[in-house]
Order: C-alpha cells, then structure tokens, then sequence
C-alpha cells in the first residue's frame, strides 16, 4: 500500500510482518484478558501423585517421583513436600508450582518399604 | 494512510535482521535471568497486560522522538511499535525454547514467560533498528501531513517533551537489567540509611555532569543550562525520572510484593544507579543516530 502521490509506503513483507505482529498482540492480549476476568484471587491448590519406586543403586536404595499439581489460581512458591515411611523421612522442596500447572522432584529411600506405607504430603508453601 | 519512507523488501529484511540483532543484544542478560522467569509465572495476569501496554507506550515515545526516521507520523510508530512486539515475542520464544525453558513446563507457563521476555526483546528490537542502522534517506517532497509538531519549545529550541519520553526510555533501557534480580533487594536491606542517601546525591550530581558537562558524543543536543536554578531543575527532573523507571521495573518485576514502605524506597534508590546512568548517559546514546 503506497501513497498514491509520491510512492512512499509498506512494501509486502513489512505489512506481512505487521500482521504477524497484529495477531500476536491479539492472542496474547485476549489470553491475558480472559485469564484476568476469570482467575479468582483463591489460594493454590496443591495434590500430590507418587510414582513407582525404582531401585537407585546396589545397596539398596530407591528413588519415587513425586508429582505436585496446583489446581488453583494462585502460583505456589516455596514448597516443601515431605515422604514418610515407618522407618525414614525425605524431603525436598520446588521454587514454584504455577497456577493450573504441575511439577516432580524425587526422594530417596534407603530403608525398604511397604508401598501402603508410604505417605507424602505438602509440608508448606508460600505466595 | 502516509508513509515516510519507501524501502524494497531486501532494504526491510535487512532492517529486521538488524532489528533482530538488537533485539538480542540488549535483552540477552534478561533471558538467561532466572529471576525473570518466575517472575513471569508469579506476576498475576493483570499485571504482565500491564507491561505489555507500558511497553508498548514506550516503543511508541522511542519511535516517535528517537527512532529511525524523523518524519514518521504518530501512526506510522504505531505500527512500527506493533511490528517489534511480533517480532519480541517470536524472538523470545524461539530462545527461551532452545533454552530448554519449557520442558515439562505447562502452557500457561510458557505462555507468561515468553511475555514476560518478550518485552524486553522489542524494545531491543527498536533500539538495535535505530541505533544500527543508517540515517535514512527521506525525500525532500515527504507527505503532506508530517508529523505534527504540537509540542512547546523552550528558549533553547529543544523539545521538552521528546527529551523526557527519551529520558525515560534510556532509563528503562538500563534499568531493566537489574530490576529483576535478588541483588537489588539484597543491597537495600543491607546498605546503612546514611549511604543511600549519600547514593540519591551522587546520583543526581553524576547524571547532571554525564548530561550536561562530560561532553559525550550527542551532547550537543542537549542545551547546558544557564544559571544554576535551571541546572538544578534539570538535575533534578533527570534524577526524577530515573527513579520513576527503576520504580516502575521494579513495580512490574514483582519486588514491591509483600514488602515494607521503607523497603519499596531503599530498592528504588538502589535500582536508580543504573536507571541515572540510563537517563543521562543512555538518553545521550538514543540520540546519536536521530535527527530529531
């Protein structure tokens, strides 16, 4: 599209990129805004999955992937999961857990257990 | 609809690359930042649409007092503005992917994080087409609309209005490399009351002598006062702005979350060093290539 007097104007690939550029803008600010109208400032909302055990090395010891998923609106920071067995206790702890979204981390065990007796669960967290 | 410029699609490819350029030059230490990326995923979605509208009027200011071509009309930087977005959040993506940034990660992870970088990136993207570019060539019969001239002049011909939107650009510019980090809160809790304000004086001091004294390259552009009040107005007025951008990135970063009044103010001025550099020496370094 080019002045009709004097030529000046977009030649195709700046306008091209303009369009990209246009419909970027468009998504991203339709996403943020239908998450800013519907989020609720609600607290996290944290569950807990636990993997299969696997054997880790020789002596014995074995390692579980626990999954945290966050259901709720608000990022969780600072959390801290804790996995009881009769004979031990592990711990580890994830920077964040975003809102509507999930993260794993893995303990180790080196006594051996019963998989009913395993208990894991969200020791704390912040905002 | 009128343009200022007339350029082959081989002339635009090579302004974008140039763009492209710039874009990671002046955003790569955010984007190995990791204080960005959780910042991106704990900021609500209020705030990152935020500093996407922030953003956006900055590139808009950078463009129009700063940019490539002086002739260009308030729209024409609006879609300049719009292309360097596109081009932020194409840019952002493709390195926070090669990265490895969203393995495992969910979609709205990914989503906030490249948003969050992307900003950064465009204004990169402005800043490199401008500052690695050549002047360009506009005809001397350009569009009969030109851009209007509705800002008041002061006695010295400068343009007071231009000169605070480039202001704030070159301390944003700088400012934003730091605003995200731990160090700034680190330092504002653990530097003594009486330093902090010794750094708020040699703030405003050293950003009136970069301006107006140390004779940089574009210094030219920049009228030296005449008598001390203005001096000390203009110091001041510089000083202001800087602390109003470190402020804001600081603001749009998540540090004010959860924190004490005191605390807001001690992160300010620390995060102002750079932000007075911005605004004096940055502000001199936006100007070089423009006409304006």
């Amino acid at each position: 599209m080019a002045n009709s007097q004097n030529g000046f104007g977009k030649n195709a690939l700046e306008w091209s990129v303009f369009a990209l550029g246009c419909a970027l803008l468009c998504a991203t600010i339709g996403y943020l805004g239908v998450e800013a109208f519907t989020s609720r400032d609600a607290p996290p909302r944290l569950e807990i999955s636990v993997g299969p055990s696997r054997k880790l090395n020789d002596k014995g010891a074995r390692f579980l992937e626990i999954r945290v998923e966050n259901s709720g609106h608000t990022t969780a920071q600072n959390v801290e999961i804790e996995v009881k067995t009769p004979r031990e206790t592990a711990s580890f702890s994830l920077d964040y857990v975003p809102r509507e979204g999930e993260k794993s981390g893995y303990v180790v065990l080196s006594q051996p257990f019963e998989s009913g007796q395993l208990r894991a669960r969200v020791k704390s967290f912040t905002q | 609809m009128t343009f200022s410029h007339a350029r082959t699609p081989a002339q635009s490819l090579s302004e974008y690359g140039r763009g492209v350029a710039g874009g990671l030059v002046f955003s790569l230490p955010l984007l190995f930042t990791v204080e960005v990326w959780d910042a991106a995923i704990t900021l609500s979605p209020l705030r990152l649409l935020a500093w996407l509208g922030l953003t956006f009027a900055l590139l808009l200011l950078y463009n129009r007092f700063a940019g490539l071509r002086k002739e260009a009309t308030w729209l024409e930087c609006a879609i300049d503005s719009v292309e360097e977005l596109g081009l932020g959040i194409v840019i952002s993506a493709f390195v926070l992917w090669i990265l490895g940034r969203f393995e495992g990660a969910a979609f709205n992870e990914i989503f906030s994080k490249t948003v969050m970088e992307a900003m950064t990136v465009a204004i990169g993207v402005s800043v490199g087409t401008a500052q690695l570019g050549e002047s360009e060539n506009t005809s001397s019969d350009s569009p009969g609309d030109e851009a209007p001239d509705d800002e008041s002049n002061d006695a010295h011909g400068q343009n007071f209005w231009s000169q605070l939107a480039i202001t704030l650009c070159g301390a944003v510019l700088f400012v934003n490399n730091v605003a995200p980090t731990d160090e700034i809160l680190q330092l504002a809790v653990e530097v003594a009351f009486w330093k902090l304000f010794l750094i708020a004086i040699l703030c405003l001091v050293c950003g009136a002598y970069l301006l107006f004294y140390a004779e940089f390259r574009g210094a030219n552009r920049i009228s030296r006062p005449q008598n001390a009040p203005i001096l000390v107005r203009d110091a001041v007025l510089n000083y202001a702005v800087a602390l109003l951008a470190a402020a804001l990135m600081l603001f749009f970063f998540g540090r004010f979350e959860n924190e004490s009044f005191q605390t807001i103010v001690t992160q300010t001025v620390i995060a102002g060093i750079p932000a007075t550099l911005g605004a004096s020496v940055g502000r001199l370094l936006l100007q070089v290539n423009s006409d304006g």
